[in-house]
């Protein structure tokens, strides 16, 4: 595997860091290194442009004057990101890694890190991404069958799943058993299952309620 | 003369009589004593009073037995009363019992009879023998062969001080002086008792119904025949001029100079009677250990109180103390005192709820009118009340409001829905649309004022009505009464203020000096000297003259805050109506504490004590008091009516004999338990003096005691301890003074008290008492001290100035060291400065050295790629060489501080020493998440100082901001830099924190070396800045802000300008 070269060139490289110096030297680094960079010299700054489902990583200096890296994550956190973290800092601070490590932070380096790890990371990072990107797909592409049901098919499903007899979703509906019958051969149909363990498992992965 | 009515004849009959007058006394009890009162539902509607007030004492209230079989009271004031279980003594307010457990001198605590003899010995007679007390000393009265005296029938005393004393076994003593001496034994019924008695020729007299006779030198001589009477009817005492009465059977005489000078035939038997007592009006009490007490008056009148009269059967004694109460002792009922009654009060209905009676008017017959709330309208005269129902008002309204009486003989009534009615020889008719008329005034001119609650003003004479409303200048809202000054104005209290109208003019209003409206004022009236008097619902009295107004309040002595009512009586005093109270002070009294002629006013206060009833006084009515034409003062009041007669009153005039009567003291330990010391009067003597109290006493109590047996609970204190108050201390009714903590000192204690009726004893009484120093509290100890300390103080400046000739030889030596070692210090503080900067410098160093990293990092990449971006790398390679020039700047920076150099005066920039510090501080503020400001104004002129040491002071000081803001939330640590030429040609730099502020206790001490506050500070930074900026000629200081955080300042001078400057320079070579 290729640790010093980007694995997601499609993918944003977000670095925000107040010493315009040290972030021009890392945009250059990354961007060398293949990645797609986009810089900003403040917390506040990239925060204005930060839009749900944002793919890709941040790479943050922890000190910063104003809003600081811890704070930014806070903020992302708060507003439903889940972009991935990564924190450059000075000097270790132990006290300070192990809260930011705790609340979700990708990794956490020194500004003066060999040049491998901080593209590892970076990488890594952005292979989380992929990652809860993809799983984000798969729900979405298991609930997607459920959308074609009708109002009254999903009432039928949910009585199904219960485990409940045609005759009790028929008295509780106060529908005839026939019309129920009919529901379940609709629902099998449009989500192209074959039994009722299977479409109960279907239900589950997709989290239908 | 009303003429118009006619009495309904057949309610005053039943209203008079004896029976009545016998229940009263029972009614008394149960309002007084808190009793309920049994099988008295119905009692008649009408209700006279008897003359006096009934209070009872029995076990629950600290007696020992409900009995008292003799009482005395000793020449200091204690009452003493005899029990079957103990002698008492009281003191107004506790009762202390002597029994043989207490007083091992006392035989028995059976108490069978007391006497106080004329040298105030106190002779105790109990079932086992007889003592005598004189002081506090005890003496047992033995028979002459040793054996103890048998128990005391009678004392009696002649006017040399001789006593006869009579047994219950017939045996008669006579003691002259010391011990007794046996009589023989008179020629009577042997083995039965004698009373004993004296006449005013100083002749012993015994009383049996066998004998009764007198000794003569030495043999007894009959008097009178033998009696047909049981010795049970029989009775003996003193008569208050000298002579002797004598009770035998129903035929009571008085015998003087051999004759006998007074004699009634009783109506009836008082019963087996125990004893006799003259009272100071010449009563005599009868006390029947059957049949209760009965009371001969001189004329020969005859009264009885029984048990079913609230009193007891079983009468034992009768006593007349000092201030003329009546002490009625009784054998299972306990102690009963009889109180002169002051107030007469007419209930009005059989319950006990009593009728609200709003108004009161005196007519000329020396009847009173009432308007009752709910019963319509009473008649009332001493004897008793009729109702007259007012013909025209029987079927509409019994709640009345207002009742008028006018000097030409007719009668004003108003009710509410009723309106103002009016009653004349002519008839009855109703005058004027007013409801619910609240206040009615005649004038001198024989016109009647009329105020409703809906604030109409109205004014009736014999032809016409003439209202008053805003176009005469009244308010809107109700008037609540009028008065007339003496010349002629009308004034009207309203509820927004007090109006006037001088002759036919419009009403103007009276306001107070300072311009506000007089509200809240509840009754008028006019003194007939150009003042009117205002009663105040919370205020007091305020009395209006000649357009200014003066206010009598609880400061001036009036007791009262709240007034309702006044009345002249007449005789120059005015009652004036509070609540349930009511004060009498003398007008020129009143008057001239108005002027400020005197301080306080003097009065009395009458409460429910005098015989007025658990009631208030009506207020915001007009009349609401009254004064009959035969002086007796009327008062409508929140149940019935109540009356007194001024002239009848007699007041109490003894003042009270005071004594402290114990003092207690706790070790300092043990505070919080009880008195870990006591000393106690004993009984009659002084406390044994001196009083001396241990080194550390507290919770000093002293108690004291007022000996005013009328109404105790109005007794009044004022104490002083000398050596501590500057000034009486107002008690009002405690008995005791408290003191936590007295320093050592010799102190006085000081209590005077007033009776019932305001007289003072203004001697009072007092105690000296010391508390000892603690041995460090002496003088002899301080002077000890202070001796060494002036000794040793000396010796120091002996040696300082032995000295300091050696030291001004070496002091040109020193001051070279000394400027070393000040360079040395400030260099050891900004190494321990710079340490705390270890952090920050890495973040500082980190960034160029990080951006050259990844600079590097980034040209080997491009430079590996076909064709290399040359003009990136040209780049890169710029910006490395800045970001090594930026690390350079940095490590010089830190060098400059760290290094330790001699002093260069130099003109500085302000601004950019400022920068240059904040610079190496900011890396470190991010960290500490400090906000950093620095406000420097650009036109601040040049300083002239040395760059590194002022460098150094702002950092000290920058860092001990932000130390200081270390345990403060984040958001909140702010931390300013600002500077400000002053006046004075310097500069003033100050660092202000949001931190928790310098404890003022070490804001003088923070520039001390090695002072500090922070626990991990060497208390050298604030030091070593004091040192340069002193040596900067500068001041340096700290103060803490009103907004919280301190505030660090230094002041460094201004440079001279340029060619001053040279001149300086030129000078300095």
């Amino acid at each position: 595997m290729h640790t010093d070269t980007a694995q997601f060139p499609e993918r944003t490289v977000y670095i925000v860091d107040d010493d315009i110096s040290f972030l021009r030297s890392l945009s250059r680094l990354l961007r060398a290194s293949g990645f797609h960079v986009v810089a900003h010299t403040s917390a506040t700054e990239f925060l204005s442009m930060v839009e749900p489902g944002m793919r890709g990583c941040l790479v943050t200096d922890l000190m910063m004057p104003g809003m600081d890296g811890m704070a930014l994550q806070a903020a992302l956190q708060k507003a439903g990101s889940t972009l991935p973290m990564l924190f450059l800092t000075g000097h270790g601070d132990i006290p300070t890694t192990v809260q930011a490590m705790r609340r979700g932070a990708e990794d956490f380096l020194t500004k003066h890190a060999p040049k491998a790890e901080l593209i590892a990371a970076v990488n890594r990072a952005l292979a989380r991404d992929e990652q809860a990107q993809a799983e984000r797909e798969h729900q979405e592409s298991l609930r997607r069958p459920f959308a074609l049901l009708t109002e009254r098919e999903r009432e039928v499903l949910r009585q199904v799943v219960q485990g409940k007899l045609n005759k009790q979703i028929a008295a509780d509906l106060g529908i005839h058993e026939r019309t129920v019958k009919l529901h379940r051969t609709s629902i099998t149909t449009k989500l192209q299952v074959h039994s009722v363990a299977e479409l109960t498992r279907m239900v589950q992965e997709a989290g239908f309620q | 003369m009303c003429v118009f009515y006619s009495r309904p004849a057949a309610l005053a009959p039943a209203t008079a009589g004896k029976p009545m007058r016998l229940c009263f006394v029972a009614l008394t009890i149960a309002l007084l004593a808190g009793l309920v009162p049994l099988g008295r539902a119905d009692l008649p509607s009408c209700l006279t009073n008897s003359e006096y007030l009934l209070r009872g004492w029995g076990t629950v209230d600290g007696l020992p037995e409900d009995s008292a079989t003799a009482i005395v009271q000793s020449q200091d004031g204690y009452l003493w009363f005899g029990t079957f279980k103990g002698l008492v003594r009281y003191n107004g307010d506790q009762f202390t019992v002597l029994n043989p457990d207490n007083t091992p001198e006392l035989p028995s605590a059976g108490i069978v009879n007391l006497h106080l003899d004329k040298r105030d010995r106190l002779w105790v007679s109990t079932y086992q023998g007889l003592v005598l007390r004189e002081g506090p000393q005890w003496r047992p009265l033995r028979q002459p062969d040793g054996s103890p005296l048998g128990m005391v029938r009678t004392f009696s005393e002649r006017a040399n001080g001789d006593v006869l004393v009579t047994t219950f076994d017939g045996k008669v003593y006579e003691s002259s002086g010391a011990d007794l001496a046996e009589l023989p034994s008179p020629p009577g019924a042997q083995g039965q008792g004698y009373l004993g008695g004296v006449d005013d020729e100083g002749h012993w007299w015994v009383l049996q119904h066998q004998f009764v006779g007198r000794w003569e030198t030495n043999r007894w001589v009959r008097m009178l025949p033998p009696l047909d009477v049981p010795d049970e009817a029989l009775g003996c005492a003193p008569a208050r001029d000298g002579g002797l009465w004598l009770l035998l059977g129903k035929d009571l005489r008085k015998v003087r100079r051999g004759a006998v000078v007074a004699r009634v035939a009783l109506p009836e038997s008082p019963g087996s009677v125990w004893s006799l007592c003259e009272d100071s009006q010449g009563n005599v009490w009868i006390a029947s250990f059957n049949q209760g007490f009965s009371r001969i008056a001189p004329g020969g009148d005859m009264r009885r109180w029984r048990i079913a009269d609230g009193l007891s059967d079983q009468g034992r004694c009768v006593f007349e103390d000092r201030e003329r109460n009546l002490w009625l002792g009784t054998s299972g009922d306990g102690l009963l005192r009889l109180t002169h009654r002051r107030f007469q009060h007419f209930q009005l209905t059989s319950t006990s709820k009593g009728v609200l009676v709003h108004s009161v008017s005196a007519d000329g017959t020396g009847g009173v009118w009432a308007a009752t709330f709910g019963k319509g309208l009473f008649h009332l005269n001493e004897a008793g009340e009729t109702t007259l129902p007012p013909p025209a008002l029987s079927n509409s309204s019994t709640y009345l409001q207002s009742v008028l009486a006018d000097r030409a003989g007719r009668l004003y009534v108003s009710g509410m829905g009723v309106g103002l009615w009016v009653y004349d020889q002519t008839g009855t008719r109703r005058v004027g649309q007013q409801q619910n008329v609240v206040a009615l005034f005649q004038d001198s001119k024989e016109q009647v004022w009329s105020s409703s609650a809906g604030g109409r003003v109205t004014r009736l004479d014999a032809s016409r009505i003439q209202e008053f409303g805003s176009s005469n200048g009244l308010p809107k809202d109700a008037g609540t009464c009028f008065a007339e000054d003496s010349s002629g104005a009308i004034w009207i209290a309203c509820d927004s203020g007090v109006f006037r109208r001088s002759g036919e003019g419009p009403f103007t209003e009276v306001r107070d000096p300072a311009g506000a409206a007089l509200r809240g004022v509840l009754c008028l009236k006019a003194d007939g000297e150009g003042a009117v008097w205002l009663g105040s619902s919370d205020r007091g009295l305020l009395r209006c003259k000649d357009g200014a107004v003066a206010v009598l309040d609880a400061d001036e002595g009036l007791p009262v805050s709240s007034v309702g009512g006044m009345v002249e009586d007449g005789l120059g005093f005015w009652w004036i109506t509070s609540g349930p109270r009511v004060v009498r002070a003398r007008l020129q009294d009143l008057q001239a504490v108005a002027d400020r002629r005197k301080p306080r006013v003097d009065c009395q206060v009458f409460d429910v004590s005098d015989g007025l009833p658990r009631a208030e006084f009506t207020a915001g009515r007009q009349p609401t008091n009254t004064r009959g034409n035969d002086g007796h003062l009327w008062f409508a009041m929140t149940k019935g009516v109540a009356m007194v007669d001024p002239a009848a009153l007699v007041l109490n005039d003894q003042p009270p004999p005071v004594y402290v009567e114990e003092i207690s003291f706790s070790r300092p330990t043990s505070l919080a338990s009880k008195p870990s010391w006591k000393l106690t009067r004993s009984c009659g003597a002084p406390l044994p003096g001196p009083v001396v109290l241990p080194p550390g006493s507290r919770g000093i109590e002293i108690r004291y005691a007022a000996l005013s047996l009328t109404a105790s609970e109005k007794v009044q204190f004022q104490v002083k301890l000398e050596g501590a108050d500057a000034a009486w201390q107002d008690m009002e009714k405690r008995r005791s003074a408290f003191y936590y903590e007295l320093p050592p000192a010799r102190y006085v204690f000081r209590v005077r008290a007033a009776n019932n009726d305001g007289v003072w004893n203004k001697a009072g009484t007092s105690l000296a008492f010391t508390v000892l120093p603690f041995f460090w509290q002496t003088w002899w100890f301080r002077i000890g001290t202070a001796l060494l300390l002036t000794a040793l103080g000396g010796a120091l400046v002996w040696s300082w100035s032995h000295q300091r000739v050696v030291r001004a030889l070496e002091r040109e030596c020193l001051a070279v060291e000394m400027q070393q070692l000040r360079n040395k210090l400030a260099h050891s503080s900004r190494v321990s400065t710079m340490g705390q900067f270890a952090s920050a410098l890495a973040h500082e160093l980190g960034q160029p050295l990080g951006a050259i990293l990844r600079n590097t990092e980034a040209a080997e990449l491009l430079i590996e790629r076909e064709p290399p971006d040359l003009a990136e790398i040209r780049a890169i390679l710029t910006d490395i060489r800045l970001d090594d020039q930026r690390a350079a700047g940095v490590i010089q920076g830190m060098r400059g501080l760290l290094k330790r150099r001699e002093v260069e005066w130099a003109p500085l920039s302000l601004a950019d020493l400022v920068a240059d510090v904040a610079a190496v501080t900011r890396p470190d503020a991010l960290e500490r998440k400090v906000h950093l400001t620095i406000d420097v104004p650009a036109d601040i002129p040049p300083v002239y100082g040395d760059r590194v040491q002022l460098q150094q002071v702002l950092l000290n000081l920058l860092v001990n901001g932000m130390d200081a803001m270390s345990q403060q939330p984040p958001p909140t640590r702010r931390l300013a830099v600002q500077a400000r030429k002053t006046q004075a040609q310097t500069v003033e730099v100050a660092v202000r924190d949001s931190g928790p502020g310098v404890p003022p206790q070490s804001l003088a001490r923070v520039f001390e070396p090695f002072y500090s506050t922070k626990p991990q500070g060497m208390g050298i930074g604030l030091a070593v800045s004091k040192t340069i900026i002193e040596a900067h000629k500068g001041r340096i200081w700290a103060e803490n802000q009103a907004e919280g955080g301190a505030s660090f300042c230094f002041t460094v001078p201004l440079a001279p300008s340029p060619r001053a400057g040279e001149e300086a320079e030129t000078g300095k070579r």
